[in-house]
């Protein structure tokens, strides 16, 4: 609903306390830190920022580089007795271990070498099958020497630079990439030769040196040779498997012990000092503050200051969006959009409950929106997904919408016999027959949201007393007296056939807020008691409000009929379901219900898909612009990183 | 009007060929390779030059071979684009064939002036070998400037370079046969453009003509500044005789700039200066020319996302591509000679 409050908070100690502070702050797992030599930087504070190697990051490196295959890899687990190792015996036992992988994991590469050799070799040989000559005779030569190997198409133009050497290359077969061929070189040129071709990335291919035996022989004997060396791979990576089982839980363990060590030390570059005391400072939400002092009772000489944030002005307070259970996953909306500031609004419940309508609406089939719900279900339950747990809403949405359209999977009269039922004629709403209804009605939602959004603007502004915006601005209360009135002018003439627009009600609703808008940023400056400085000129200033305002006008008529999709939606799911059932029909007796489910999942997923990023689009486009600016920081409290990754 | 509908269908696919482009978190992910072959397998699997590196084995790819596959793709690119509702017929997209073929020359001359005339059939470029107005083996064989100029006798080249004049030692200026070729080619590209287009489009290809002559000006007249304390002959001298969206008043004020300090300053005033907003008097000669490439991209993109124009969107497209490939190359290299991905990072233009 809100953003949390959040408590500034400053540490002030003895150096020697400084790893106990920061171990407190991981351990409440609610402390933002931000850099102390942020706010002690002005001239006359002492403080300066600690710069340190840290003594950890040689033996993490040492062990997230331990060579131990692709069957293990760290996770976080309770550490247990290794905390009480020495450095010196950790040390010894990753070197060890280390040691013991690396022997396997040399044997291992040694093996896939020589595998890929093989296997390449066997390429080459298959290659070869479409040559007509006798490999024997090949290895025979006492004044030439022949290599195998294919060369880039690239570099096989570029032979024709080679006429005056002494080589020539045979190419015998062309994958696209590469020719693969052979080259012949006098023995005494070789070395030149050999140069020359590696500089055309000329990659040779071993070739067993067979004598008298064809290409066909000597892949079945590479074939068995392939296999032995496969079975001896396989043992090593067996050996090796054993050493994960014997070692791997003292070396995640290690792992953890000496990755906290480490991010916790490099948690102190966050610290000012100054003569053996040090400065550290961050943010926690004001519910924890109490908890966070308390579990400094045993560290001594170390004082906490706590005030509200918001008064610092040197660092912006980070923002944690307080959200009710409902509104919670649409808060990945939110932030992919951009948090809002601390002090200012937060518009996830608006996002959830405009969202979850919006979607109803345009998506309205009881039957696809609680499939669309179950999936969510499903997927927010095997991936914690924020999505799943919004498609479970807005599939629920879909289904009540689906109840007031009386669709279910396509079928638009399954649920008369319920509404003859509770006393209804017939469905609330038949959509083909109510066209008009549908589409003033979408106007009416955009027109609700575009005021609701311009009042949130006012609301806001007003707090942060920006008068322009608040006041004088499209967004405030000039742009919403425009905009109201020229609505409520539009509809008296449409719905009743009156015309309110009188020379007064013209004058004073409707230009007088024009000109208000086209002087705001004079009169915001006034309303502040400052002088308004003219830059580039009044002719300038004439041009750009001209056509800001402009703009302004334009832009409450497209943003208005812009929300016209959310019925347009309405025709194109009844359409798309009527194909459906005509294609239903149209089919054979036995395939209907097939067809019928195909083609529940196609709209399902294509048009669901397609609503979804729709409504994303009113909420950012015509709502959130309003309002709201997202450029917020958010509040990323301190943790141990149990990846192998080191900065 | 059937033509007209074709050239839509190239500017649509030329956009979706650009949403296909390498995004930051590839080149997070590339740059922490500890390999050339970790990296070229990363790209086969994971990005567009996938298609290009599908025969590739990336377990022995030597770097060069490489960075010759990722240009080829780029070539690729540009000739499938051409090829596509056959919009390559137009004069106006044999520009990237007469890049190529400048940037071989200028290669060629450098491998000449460097007496390594041998090495340069190693980093030529072959795969535009049969588009190419030249015998690109011939040029290769050259072994003194006179020889060079016989091998692109019959090309536009011959014309632009013929009055350059040998130094004693055979060495030929290379700035100004730079300056000469790079003034054919934007002339060509100026007239060209006059001749085969009109209206919107036309004016929206002048612009990119305009803004890629203009930083490339104000790239080469910082370097001069910052390398070799040129003065404001000297600059005049070697700079593009084209000026775009720069008064001429505000040019001879930036040559006139005592340092180039005083130049960055004065540029941060001009309408390049205004958009590149990080501009500052003592940031590194790499941050400024990162800077200049990456407005390039945020002009490009505009245009490839707003223009309806095929020519507009593949002029665009293909130098996005361009950065692109540099990137990757300055990883490769990066990563071949073990450097840090903080300092790999600094070297490329995430667009």
């Amino acid at each position: 609903m809100s953003i949390e409050k959040m408590e500034f908070v400053a540490m002030i100690g003895l150096m020697k306390y400084l790893d106990d502070t920061l171990q407190k702050c991981l351990e409440c797992g609610n402390f933002h830190i931000e850099y102390a030599s942020k706010v002690v930087s002005e001239p006359g504070q002492h403080f300066v920022p600690l710069q340190e190697e840290n003594p950890y990051r040689s033996l993490l490196k040492k062990i997230v580089n331990i060579p131990i295959g692709d069957d293990f890899s760290f996770y976080e687990e309770e550490v247990g007795d290794v905390a009480e190792l020495s450095m010196e015996q950790i040390t010894d036992f990753v070197s060890r271990t280390s040691e013991e992988f690396r022997n396997l994991s040399i044997g291992i590469s040694e093996l896939e070498n020589k595998i890929t050799e093989r296997e390449q070799a066997l390429i080459q040989l298959k290659h070869l099958k479409g040559m007509d000559l006798d490999l024997g005779q090949l290895f025979k030569f006492s004044h030439m020497v022949v290599r195998f190997g294919k060369i880039p198409v690239e570099s096989f133009d570029k032979l024709d630079y080679y006429d005056d050497k002494t080589f020539i290359f045979v190419p015998y077969d062309d994958d696209g990439v590469y020719k693969w061929g052979l080259y012949f070189a006098p023995k005494e040129n070789v070395e030149e030769v050999d140069k020359i071709m590696k500089s055309l990335y000329f990659e040779k291919i071993w070739v067993p040196d067979f004598v008298g035996g064809t290409p066909e022989s000597e892949a079945d004997n590479l074939s068995a040779e392939l296999d032995g060396l496969k079975h001896n791979l396989n043992e090593l990576k067996e050996k090796r498997k054993e050493l994960i089982e014997l070692k791997g839980d003292m070396l995640n363990r290690m792992f953890c012990h000496i990755r906290f060590l480490h991010d916790r030390f490099s948690l102190r570059s966050y610290a000012a000092v100054f003569k053996g005391n040090f400065y550290l400072v961050g943010f926690i939400p004001k519910k924890n503050i109490q908890k966070f002092k308390e579990s400094f009772a045993k560290v001594p000489y170390v004082s906490i200051i706590a005030k509200p944030a918001g008064e610092q002005e040197e660092i912006e307070t980070p923002v944690k969006l307080k959200n009710n259970r409902f509104a919670r996953p649409f808060s990945m909306f939110v932030e992919m959009y951009g948090l809002p500031r601390y002090n200012g609004f937060n518009p996830t419940t608006l996002v959830a409950i405009t969202y979850t309508i919006m979607f109803g609406i345009m998506f309205g089939d009881l039957g696809q929106g609680l499939v669309v719900s179950l999936l969510g279900f499903l997927l927010y339950k095997k991936t914690g997904n924020a999505l799943g747990a919004i498609m479970q809403r807005i599939g629920i949405s879909s289904a009540v919408f689906g109840c007031v359209f009386g669709s279910v999977f396509g079928f638009e009269h399954v649920l008369d016999p319920v509404y003859r039922k509770i006393g209804l004629e017939h469905k609330p709403v038949e959509v083909m027959d109510n066209i008009n209804l549908i589409l003033v009605s979408a106007i009416c939602i955009g027109v609700a949201l575009i005021v609701v959004s311009i009042l949130i603007n006012i609301y806001v502004s007003l707090k942060h007393k920006d008068f322009t915006n608040a006041i004088f601005g499209n967004n405030g209360i000039a742009g919403l007296i425009t905009f109201g009135s020229l609505l409520a002018g539009l509809a008296k003439l449409l719905l009743d056939g009156q015309n309110i627009f009188t020379a007064k009600y013209v004058i004073f609703l409707i230009v007088l807020p024009i000109i208000i808008m086209f002087f705001r940023e004079p009169l915001g400056a006034a309303m502040h008691g400052e002088k308004y400085k003219l830059e580039g000129g009044i002719g300038d200033f004439i041009a750009s409000n001209f056509f800001e305002v402009f703009e302004f006008m334009l832009g409450y008529a497209t943003n208005t009929l812009s929300f016209v999709r959310i019925g347009g939606f309405v025709f194109s799911h009844a359409g798309m379901m009527s194909v459906v059932m005509l294609l239903a029909d149209m089919a054979a007796k036995g395939a209907s219900p097939i067809v019928i489910v195909l083609g529940n999942l196609f709209v399902i997923g294509m048009e669901g898909l397609i609503v979804g990023i729709q409504v994303l689009r009113l909420e950012f486009y015509e709502i959130f612009s309003r309002f709201y600016d997202g450029d917020g920081c958010a509040f990323d409290p301190v943790k141990i990183n149990y990846t192998t990754s080191i900065d | 009007m059937i033509n007209e509908y074709a050239k839509n269908a190239s500017v649509v696919r030329a956009r979706a060929i650009f949403g296909k482009r390498l995004k930051a978190e590839n080149y997070s992910d590339l740059v922490t390779k500890k390999t050339v072959n970790e990296a070229a397998e990363y790209l086969k699997k994971n990005t567009h030059f996938g298609e290009t590196l599908s025969n590739v084995d990336t377990a022995g790819i030597h770097r060069g071979h490489l960075e010759s596959m990722l240009r080829r793709a780029y070539f690729d690119r540009y000739v499938k684009l051409c090829q596509f509702e056959n919009i390559g017929r137009e004069p106006f997209y044999n520009y990237l064939l007469i890049r190529f073929e400048i940037d071989e020359l200028l290669k060629a001359i450098l491998y000449l002036n460097s007496r390594h005339d041998d090495d340069y059939i190693e980093s030529m470029d072959t795969y535009f070998i049969k588009q190419a107005r030249f015998d690109m083996i011939a040029l290769a064989r050259s072994r003194n400037f006179e020889d060079m100029l016989k091998v692109i006798r019959h090309t536009p080249y011959y014309d632009a370079l013929k009055k350059v004049k040998p130094e004693e030692d055979g060495t030929v200026n290379y700035t100004k046969c730079e300056v000469k070729l790079e003034t054919y080619y934007t002339k060509w590209l100026l007239t060209t453009v006059e001749k085969n287009f009109s209206g919107r489009s036309g004016e929206a290809l002048k612009k990119l003509i305009n803004v890629q002559t203009d930083l490339t000006n104000i790239m080469n007249v910082y370097r001069m500044k910052k390398f070799f304390g040129a003065d404001p002959e000297t600059i005049q001298e070697y700079i593009l005789p084209f000026r775009g969206r720069i008064s001429k008043y505000r040019q001879s004020e930036l040559f006139e700039a005592p340092t180039p300090e005083d130049f960055i300053r004065l540029l941060s005033d001009t309408i390049y200066g205004k958009q590149m907003g990080s501009l500052d008097e003592n940031m590194d000669s790499e941050q400024f020319e990162r800077d200049l490439i990456r407005l390039r991209c945020n002009l490009a993109k505009r245009s490839l996302m707003f223009s309806e124009n095929a020519a507009v969107s593949l002029y665009s497209l293909m130098y996005l591509s361009e950065v692109e490939v540099n990137n990757v190359i300055y990883i490769i290299e990066g990563i071949r000679y073990k450097k840090s991905p903080k300092y790999i990072e600094n070297l490329i233009v995430v667009h």
